[in-house]
Formats: C-alpha cells, structure tokens, sequence
C-alpha cells in the first residue's frame, strides 16, 4: 500500500445561519493515498463541496470547521500538519501549491476582468520563484499540456472568450502549475456536454499519472465515478454512508443508500429497466433527523434507525458501511449479506 | 474595440439632438407663450416682441432657428432681463457650481469607495453597523435637511463654518460640499460595500484563495476591481445628482452658482432660461456618463470586447 | 432490545415527511420577511404612516387651512415666566406677550399698547373685547367744516382721518366725534376699569402700529382697538386695552450672552409688572395648545403634517402606480414580442435612460404648470386638470418620467419566464398572447416588481419634496411635507422646529419604506433561499 497523504478524522463543518445551525458536515473521516482517486458520490446537498472546501480551509463565514482533524503531508518525508490549526498565510502557502482545487462551473470560476495569463502568472509566481517570462513561458507550456490548441495566443484571451470546456482546461493548467500532490475536483464535468466530460475526465487521470499526485473528484454521478476513481466515499445527509474500492462500492455495495443510487442511474447493461428513483427528498441538514439521516427514505427501516445514528461497520478490509442493517441482531434483508466480522 | 467606442460617441451625439429637440417642442406646448404674465400685455407689444424673437415664424423655422443657434454654443437670451444671455448666466455660475461639484464628488469617491469597502471586510462589526447606520441616514434624510443641519449647527450654534456665500475662503466650501456629497456619499458607500460583498461570495474569489494568494491579492485585486463596476455605472448618474442637488443647496447656502439662476427661472417662468440650462446640464451629463462608460469599459473588458 | 431492529411499515415512515409542512411562495416570502427585523420595522413604519395618512385628518382638531393669529410661530416648547402667583407669560420670538398656564396652555395674547424710541422695551396691555350693536336707526349727520380727507361715518357719528409721521407710522386720527356718537357711551363688562365719555373722548387717536386693523389708544393708556368697524352695519367690534401695563424689555435679547452685563448671561427678557420684575425662566414646558408649534401664519405644523402626510403620500403613491402600469406594459411587450420590437423599445429606454430625469420632472411641471384642461358638458364647466399648484403636475410628471427602469425590470424577468414550460405549453394550446401576459407572465415577475414599487415610493416622495422644495410642489394652501420644509426654510433659524418636523417625517417615511423594500428584496432573492 502507498503513503498515507490525507487523514480526515471526525470532521465537522456547520453553518450558522439566521435560521440556525446547518451541520453541512457531520463527524466524517476517510483516508487518502498516494496514486489513489477518491470519489465523492452524493446528491447535492449532502456535504461533498463543505467536505472539500474544509479540506482547504476554504470554509467561510458563517460556517466554521467545529471540530476533527485534517491532516496532510506535504512531502514525502510523511510530516504531517494539520490544517485546521494552520494559520491563514501558511494555509496559502500550502494551496495552490501542495493542494490545488478546482470547482464546478468554470464559468464564474474565473476572474472575468482580468487575461488568463495574468491569473496563471499571479499563481506560479506566487509559489516559485520564476521571473515573469519563466513563469509566462511556463503558463502556456502548461496551456499545451492540458490540450488548449494555440497557447501563444489564447494566453492573452480573457476568460470570457473561452468555451467551457476550454476554462476547465485553463483552471485546471493552473491547479497544477506548482505541481500540488492533491488535487480536489469538486464536480468539474457537471457544467459541461457529455462529450467533454469525458475529455476532463481524461486529462485529469492523464495527468495524475503523470505527476504522480492524488485527485478527490466529487462528483454527484456514479458513472464519473466508474469511469475514474479507484476509491469512493457514498456521502447522504453530511454524513459517509459507506467507503470502499471503486469494486466494492459497485459490485457489491452494502448500504441501502448505495444501492438506491444504483438503481436511479442510467447504464448501458440496465437500459431495459426502469429508473428507479430515491423516494423522498435529503434531510433538512439545520434539523437532521435523528438515528441515520436516510431513515425517512429508507426501504428497510427499523426502529432503532430512528433513534440512533448507527456505526461505521467493517465489511472488508477495504470497505465499510454505516448501516444498522449489518448488526447481527438485525433482520435478514434479502440481498444484504452481512459482514462475518462485524462489531 | 475601437467600434465600440465611435458607437458611444454617436450614441451620445444622438442623445443630445434629441434631448434639445424634445425641450424645444415641450416647451412649445406652454400655452400664451413666453410672455404671458400675470397683467395682460397690450397686443401690440406682444406682436412686436415675438416678432423679435422670431416667435411668429412657423414652428419648424423656429425649430431650425434654435439647432442652428444651438450648434453655435448659443442658448438665447433671457426673456426677463434681455440684456443677458443664458450663455453669460452660465458663465457666471459654472465657476461655483463646478467647484463645489467636484469638491462634493471627490468626497464621495474618496471617502464613499473606501469606507464601504471597509464596512464589507469588517461585516457585522460595529465599524460595520455604524458606517451603515449612517449611510441609511444619509440616503433617507433630504438634502435640504442636511444642509440646513449644517447651517444651523456649524454655523449658527457653534460658529465654525460661515452661514451663507462663498466670500470666506475654503471653508465656505465645507458645508455646501457636505451636504451636497452627502445622499451619494451614503448610497455609494453602501454600494460598495453591498458589491463588495457580493463579490467576495463570487467563485472566482474563492479560486484565487484556493490558488494560495494573498488575502491582500485577493480582496485589492481580484474582488476590488469587479465590485467597482456596479459602483461607476452609479457614478454617471450620481453627477446628475449632484448637480441638480445643487439647485437646492445653492439656494441654502446662497452660492452664486448656475443653480440659483435656474431654480429662478423656474419661478419666475423664465422659459428660455429654463430651456437653455436644461439642455446645457443635459448635454454635460451625457458627457458625463459617456467618460464613465469609458471608463467602465477600461475596467471590464467584456463591454468592449463583446460588442 | 431485539424490537428496535424491527422493520417499520411504510406508512409510519412517511409520517415524518409530512411533518415538513410545505410553503406556497409568499407564505415562505412572509416567513422569511418576518425574520429580518429591519424590514419589519419598516412595515410597522409603513402601515403607521398610512393610517395617518388616511385617518389622521379625520382626528385632528384643526384644519390645515386654520389660523391661530394670534399664536404665530410658537415652537412646541416654551419658556413661561412667573409674575404674580396666577400669571405666567410666554414671550414669542416675535415679540407677543401671551399669557399662558403653569403648564403651558396658552391664553389671551396681550396688545401692545406702547413701546420705547428704539424698540427695547415694549409695553403690553390685557385687551377686552366688546361687541356693541345699537339699534336706533338715528345718524348723526357730518358737521359742515369737516376737512376733505376725512372719512365720516354717519352710523357711529366719527370722522377719522389717516396720518403718517415722520417715524414711518401710520395712525388713524379722529379727526370729529359727533357729541351724540354711540361710542361715546359704550359699556364694558368685562373691562376691569371704569369708561367714562371723557375717557374715551380726551385726546384719543387711533392708532395702528400693525399696520392691518384700527386701533384707538389714550394718553391713559388704554388702547381701543376696532377690529371690525362697519359703516353701513351697525356692529363694531372693539378690542380695550386695559391700563394694566406688563413691560418687556428686550435689551438683553440683541447682545451674545458673552457681552451681557456680569450676572445676566442667561437673561433674554427682563419683564416688569406693577413694579414687580423677572428675568428668569419659571419653567420650559410643551406648548399645550399646538403640539408641535405653530407656523409663520399661526397654522398648526402638527395638524399641517397630518395633512401634508395625505398629499406627499398621494403623490407617491399615484406617481409610483402611474410608473408601474406604463413600466409593466412596456416592458411587458418589449420581453414578450421580443425581435426588433424589443429591440427598438430598449434603445428608447436607453436613450430616456441616459437623460437627467430631475431636470425633465422640472421642465415638465414648468410647462405643466401652465395648462389647464376644460371643457363643457351639458351646460356645466368642468376642469378636467389644472396644472397650477394641483397635485397632479406633480402626478404626471413623475409617473411619465421614472417608469425606465421599471420597463427593464420587467422585460428581464419577462425573457426570463417567457421560455417556461408553462408558458410553452399555454401558447400550444392556442392560449392568447394578451391571456399569457396578463395571467402567466405578470403575475410571476411580481416579486421584483413589488420590491421596485417599495423602493419607488420613497424616491417619490424624496423627489415631490424637492420639487415643492424648489417651488414647483403642490401651491398653498395645500401643502405637502416638501412645501412645509420650504416655508420653514425662511425663518429656520429662528423657528428650525418648523423645517425639523417635516423633515422628520420625510426621513422616516424613506426609512420605513427602504427597509422594507430591502427586506423584500432579501426575501424574494432566490438565492438566499434555503432547502
Ligand atoms: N455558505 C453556506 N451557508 C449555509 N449553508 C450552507 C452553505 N454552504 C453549504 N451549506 C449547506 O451545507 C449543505 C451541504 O452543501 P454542499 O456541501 O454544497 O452540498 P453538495 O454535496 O451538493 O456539494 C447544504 O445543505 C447547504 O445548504
Ligand atoms: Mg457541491
């Protein structure tokens, strides 16, 4: 197994509205490794942007990271730091540079009064120590890399006068600029045509192969996930609902939640088959209900369900599921078989 | 780029012939004419003068008449006293009023910008609450109020600024400045900091910060210069404010400037007073509006590219 | 134990959904409104101005036209000075003695009956009406060498005749009194002294220091003052001065308080009474008559800004809807029609757009101002409009003037919604176009609307008080509170409560307005809504 380079241990993330606490996270912890792209799957709403924007400490008025760690090294020497402790210049030191994100609609996520070369220059600049034609020269090699056509002369373009697809490029040329070792994406096909989701979604996994760094992709598409992670985190209601490979989490998902998410997709082999989808709507995160936030939806409650959350039980050695359903004292549901060791 | 400046201009050239021509035809509605007064004025005098004043042409002569004036910078004489001609008025006022107007402007850019940005960065604190109490008062309280504060606090009840005139030096210029900035003051330092604010929301803020720039890079680069293109778009209009705003401050402060002569033409049924200073401050808000739209497209470079 | 991992019948789950209870769209822009406390501050505000507004003139005891002229320009608090133990004055800024109660009612004003050569010290005087009627129809004829300038009355048998001196006063001698002159013999009950004929007749003038009624003084100092002097009736009306004399010295008044003599600096008016004299203030209490003062004409600024309430709020009001219904047509069928229709329409807008408006409500009320709109009907004579001083100059030239930018507002939601399912579907079905508008497009780009309207009502108000501001408001004696503030503005520094009142109620009706137009806005912005 490669190094460890991420460990979110009991994260909370609220928000602190007017209407009250919206706990967006709620005690969630995961690993990530070297080489591994982490999935995200959810539906909107259920905390995969908070989770992500946490992870860069990006969370801001009025939501705040309650409690929990984040801890990632920077390096190979295996130090690592805490990035909820960190102060707000040595966090800017570490993004952009060591841990890079980019976001969903690459429309608004550009400065529109300002050139695309300015905005990368700004960046590299600010974590090397090239001088301002190095770092333009290293700009448009970067431009190429990602697969703009004419680098030369698209650098000077404002963001408006790019498509799409070709902002995404261009955010993600700069997210890697410094060469980071993790890169979160937080839904970066969603806004795009079919066909250039899968052109992203190539880049993406072209270059972290070949720089070797780490990708959280969320994402609130099973197939994304299929197409590109190796690992996967099933997120409902601010909670994890259940971790595993990639294998795992589709052939043999052991979570109803997972399973419903299954079956409210379209793929090539169940094209005959009706669409089934989550009955009911996500829980109301500033009153989450009590016991396991998918409780008022799920096909299988059960009394306890309601009353108390349930725990992150084993499955394998890679997978867990957060699902009172694999309590021995639990009723034998068809299709779940439930883990031997579970505690 | 350079289309679209050249359409600017021509828009603003169009704007101003028909401003002119819609003031002359308005006008063209009072019934009696100019010269209808409270006492009846013999026939014959009345033939005579709108005979001197080519008011007994046909309409459309008139109307050639006055562009054609127009063209030559000439806005006519006044029917009141008809040795002055609207022209000289001008003159005589612009010096003021501009003074003051670009005092009062000045304020506002130099302090309005700044201390909403302020009270955006510092939301919900109590430099915050009370840099927008006091802008809500500003843009709720008339400026006939506020100037009329001025004078009977400053300079009734404590003495320190002159009541009335421009005669003492600088500091006759404090009050009439003040309460002319005031309204625009409030309204742009809460512009500012409610498109500041907006801004900061914005996701390209968050990607700067996700890029690892400095707090400073992000809010005096990146939010800074797009949550300054709502605020100059008010700016145009602002100066229209301004000016008229000074209708009333100048009669309160009883400033020699342009809006004096026009309130009082206004009273005294002036007409080709009214008529010259209404096409006069019209063309020079048009000017106006036309430097920030300029100015606007500098900032954003989607104005001038897009078109 | 074993009983909580009993799997639940699906109805019971569903229970906990239906607790959410669903909100239709304004009761969620309610709910969300009555939570920003500013705004519902402003709808407080807003609804306590309109119902004075509408109610308030049907409560107020005075009509905006009333005069007190004897109580003019008396601010809302007022210094009282104690003389004997049940006489307590008020000295106006405009040099009246008014007697008042301990707690500020105001009473009778006092005459002046003399004053000192350089106008320090006046000398006031109890006046005491009379009203006398005779009814015998005799005359009492004019003597033959009667001057020509004289004005004879046959009725009352006096011939008087004007005089002016050298001091600019103008005094109304009497030049003849006939010996049988019903004044002669006039009794006055209330008079606390005793009229004999020689009196009345010894050495006495008329005199008239205020230039606007008769009046009669003795050398004894009693004054007569003839308020309503007839000569073909047969009632004279006539105001006597008693020879009780309070004096008011105002020395003190005209110096700063710095250079008054050691010891006085807080003297204004040192008063005299049968030898008794205060200089000190007994007590500042609210003038118990006119709540908020009265103003230059004696009228009272309480009831006037009652009044005023109606007329700037009607303005507004009429303004604003006058703005909506052209914005809401026009922009309308800008968004609806859309091409080159919507294409042309907005150039105008731009072009309407890029003119100072102020300057086109002036020339408008200017031209405005000079129309009068009539005609006949039936044999009777209507006046459909006035434009001089009526409300609706005002009316027409805010509401033709300030609908642009309600015309964007609504074209923009207008393309918005026009490209909604809904709409698709009722125009393939063949649903008119004037149909779709009026019950699809409208109704759903109201929220927006709304909050323009809010907002516009206060710039209303803001821009009619300009207007009156700068004289081209609503004309006397109706008044709006921008006419109010312009009439104060004369005198404001000696009476600032006259400019302060109205102003106040200009400012809180923007405030209150404003907040709730923000509070709106915040409620109906979609993206502030949650879940
Ligand atoms: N700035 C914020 N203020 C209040 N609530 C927020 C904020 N950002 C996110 N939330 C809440 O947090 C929850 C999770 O949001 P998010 O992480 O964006 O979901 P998603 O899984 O779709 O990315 C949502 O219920 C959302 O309402
Ligand atoms: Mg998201």
């Amino acid at each position: 197994m490669s190094k460890k380079i991420l460990e979110v241990k009991n994260l909370e993330t609220s928000f602190y509205t007017h209407l009250g606490e919206v706990q967006a996270v709620r005690n969630i912890s995961f690993d990530l490794h070297q080489g591994e792209i982490l999935g995200i799957v959810g539906e909107s709403g259920s905390g995969k942007s908070v989770t992500s924007l946490s992870v860069m400490n990006l969370i801001e008025d009025p939501g705040e990271i309650k409690g929990g760690s984040i801890r990632f090294s920077p390096n190979v020497d295996d130090n690592f730091i805490d990035i909820t402790k960190m102060t707000r210049e040595q966090i800017s030191q570490i993004r952009g540079n060591d841990i890079s994100m980019i976001f969903q609609d690459p429309m608004t996520a550009m400065n529109p009064v300002f050139k695309i070369q300015n905005q990368m220059v700004e960046v590299i600049q600010r974590h090397t120590d090239l001088n301002k034609e190095d770092a333009i020269r290293r700009a448009k090699d970067l431009l190429g890399q990602v697969g703009i056509p004419d680098p030369e002369g698209q650098i000077t373009d404002y963001p408006f006068q790019f498509s799409g697809g070709m902002r995404q490029r261009a955010m993600i040329a700069t997210a890697i600029s410094c060469n980071p070792r993790l890169l979160i994406a937080d839904e970066p096909t969603t806004a795009l045509d079919v066909t250039i989701q899968a052109q992203i979604l190539e880049l993406l996994k072209k270059l972290q192969n070949k720089i070797d760094m780490s990708i959280i992709l969320i994402t609130h598409d099973l197939g994304v996930i299929a197409e590109a992670a190796t690992h996967v985190v099933v997120m409902y209601g601010g909670q994890i609902m259940e971790k595993g490979t990639v294998r795992d989490i589709f052939n043999n998902p052991m979570h109803p939640y997972t399973r419903g998410l299954h079956k409210s997709i379209p793929t090539a082999t169940k094209e005959k088959k009706r669409l089934i989808p989550i009955e009911g709507s996500p829980p109301d995160l500033l009153d989450p209900p009590t016991g396991c936030p998918f409780n008022p939806r799920c096909p299988h409650a059960m009394t306890i369900c309601t009353e108390e959350s349930p725990k992150m039980y084993t499955v394998s050695d890679t997978q867990s599921s957060k699902c009172w359903l694999m309590d021995e004292k639990a009723p034998k549901v068809k299709g779940y078989k439930k883990p031997k060791g579970a505690k | 780029m350079k289309r679209y400046y050249i359409k600017r201009v021509l828009s603003a050239l169009a704007t101003i012939i028909i401003i002119a021509s819609v003031t002359f035809f308005i006008m063209k509605f009072i019934p009696g004419g100019p010269f209808t007064r409270e006492k009846k004025i013999p026939q014959s005098i009345l033939d005579s003068l709108n005979a001197k004043y080519g008011l007994d042409e046909p309409l459309l002569i008139q109307y050639k008449n006055y562009m054609l004036r127009l063209l030559q910078f000439d806005l006519g004489v006044s029917f009141k006293q008809q040795d002055t001609t609207v022209n000289e008025m001008i003159a005589q006022g612009f010096p003021t009023s501009a003074k003051v107007g670009i005092l009062a402007s000045s304020l506002i850019v130099l302090v309005g910008i700044p201390i909403g940005i302020i009270s955006a960065l510092k939301k919900s604190s109590a430099i915050d609450y009370s840099v927008m109490f006091l802008a809500t008062l500003g843009v709720t309280v008339p400026n006939f109020v506020i100037a009329t504060l001025i004078i009977y606090f400053f300079a009734g009840q404590w003495n320190i600024l002159p009541t009335s005139g421009i005669s003492e030096g600088p500091l006759s210029y404090v009050g009439p400045m003040i309460a002319l900035a005031g309204y625009s003051l409030s309204f742009v330092a809460r512009l500012t900091r409610s498109s500041m604010l907006e801004v900061l929301r914005q996701d390209y803020v968050r990607t700067a910060r996700a890029n690892g720039l400095s707090e400073f890079k992000v809010i005096y680069k990146h939010a800074l210069k797009n949550a300054m293109i709502p605020v100059l778009t008010y700016l145009g209009p602002m100066i229209a404010a301004i000016l008229t705003g000074s209708f009333v401050v100048e009669k309160i402060f009883v400033l020699p400037g342009m809006g004096r002569f026009f309130v009082e033409s206004v009273t005294n049924r002036n007409f080709t007073v009214t008529i010259g200073f209404t096409v006069f401050y019209a063309v020079f808000y048009i000017i106006m509006i036309l430097l920030v739209d300029i100015a606007y497209s500098i900032i954003d470079p989607r104005i001038r590219l897009d078109s | 134990m074993k009983d909580k991992f009993k799997l639940l019948p699906k109805e019971e789950k569903r229970d906990i959904e239906e607790t959410r209870k669903s909100l239709t769209y304004w009761e969620d822009v309610w709910r969300r409104l009555k939570n920003h406390k500013s705004s519902m501050f402003g709808l407080v505000g807003v609804i306590l101005i309109v119902f004075v507004a509408i109610f308030g003139p049907f409560f107020s005891p005075y009509g905006y036209e009333d005069t007190f002229t004897d109580y003019i320009n008396v601010p809302p608090r007022i210094d009282i000075y104690k003389i004997t133990e049940e006489k307590y004055f008020y000295v106006s800024e405009n040099r009246y003695l008014i007697e008042s109660t301990e707690n500020g009612t105001l009473g009778t004003r006092y005459n002046e009956v003399a004053r000192d050569l350089i106008n320090r010290v006046l000398y006031f005087s109890k006046p005491y009406k009379i009203k006398t009627e005779i009814t015998s129809s005799t005359t009492y004829p004019a003597p033959t060498d009667l001057a020509e300038n004289v004005f004879y009355s046959e009725t009352w048998g006096i011939g008087l005749i004007d005089a002016e001196f050298a001091t600019g006063d103008e005094f109304i001698d009497i030049a003849y009194i006939h010996p049988d002159s019903p004044l002669t013999s006039l009794s006055f009950e209330e008079a606390d002294f005793e009229l004999n004929d020689d009196y009345l007749l010894d050495n006495v003038t008329f005199i008239n220091p205020s230039g606007d009624a008769d009046a009669i003084s003795s050398d004894e100092g009693a004054e007569f003052l003839i308020e309503q002097f007839d000569t073909n009736t047969k009632i004279i009306d006539i105001r006597v001065s008693s020879s009780d004399i309070v004096s008011v010295d105002y020395s003190l008044k005209l110096v700063e308080p710095s250079e008054r003599p050691e010891g006085m600096e807080d003297v204004i008016y040192q008063i005299e009474y049968k030898g008794n004299e205060v200089s000190e203030v007994y007590d500042t209490v609210r003038n118990q008559n006119n709540f908020l003062g009265t103003d230059h004409l004696g009228r009272d600024v309480l009831t006037r800004i009652i009044f005023g309430a109606r007329i700037s709020l009607t303005v507004a009001l009429v303004a604003t809807l006058v703005n909506f219904f052209i914005g809401v047509v026009y922009g309308t069928v800008a968004g609806y029609v859309g091409g080159s229709v919507d294409n042309y329409m907005m150039r105008i807008v731009d072009i309407i757009n890029s003119i100072p408006l102020v300057l086109y409500v002036i020339l408008l009320s200017v031209v405005l101002n000079e129309v009068v709109i009539d005609f006949n009907l039936f044999g009777r004579h209507f006046t459909l409009f006035r434009g001089s001083g009526g409300l609706g100059t005002i009316i027409v030239a805010l509401g033709f003037v300030y609908w642009v930018n309600m015309a964007r507002l609504v074209r923009g939601q207008i393309i918005g919604l026009k490209r909604q399912e809904y709409v698709l579907a009722a125009r393939t079905i063949g649903v008119s176009n004037i149909k779709i508008m009026t019950r699809h497009l409208v109704p759903n780009a109201m929220g927006p609307i709304i909050v323009s309207m809010t907002m516009m009502i206060p710039a209303a108000v803001f821009t009619e008080a300009f207007l009156s501001f700068i004289g081209l408001g609503v004309s006397a004696p109706q008044a709006s509170w921008g006419t109010l503030a312009n009439e104060a503005l004369q005198a404001f520094r000696r009476y600032p409560y006259q400019l302060f009142y109205p102003s106040l109620a200009i400012s809180i009706t923007m405030l209150a307005f404003n907040f709730l137009g923000d509070g709106l806005r915040d409620a109906l912005d979609p993206r502030l809504r949650q879940g």
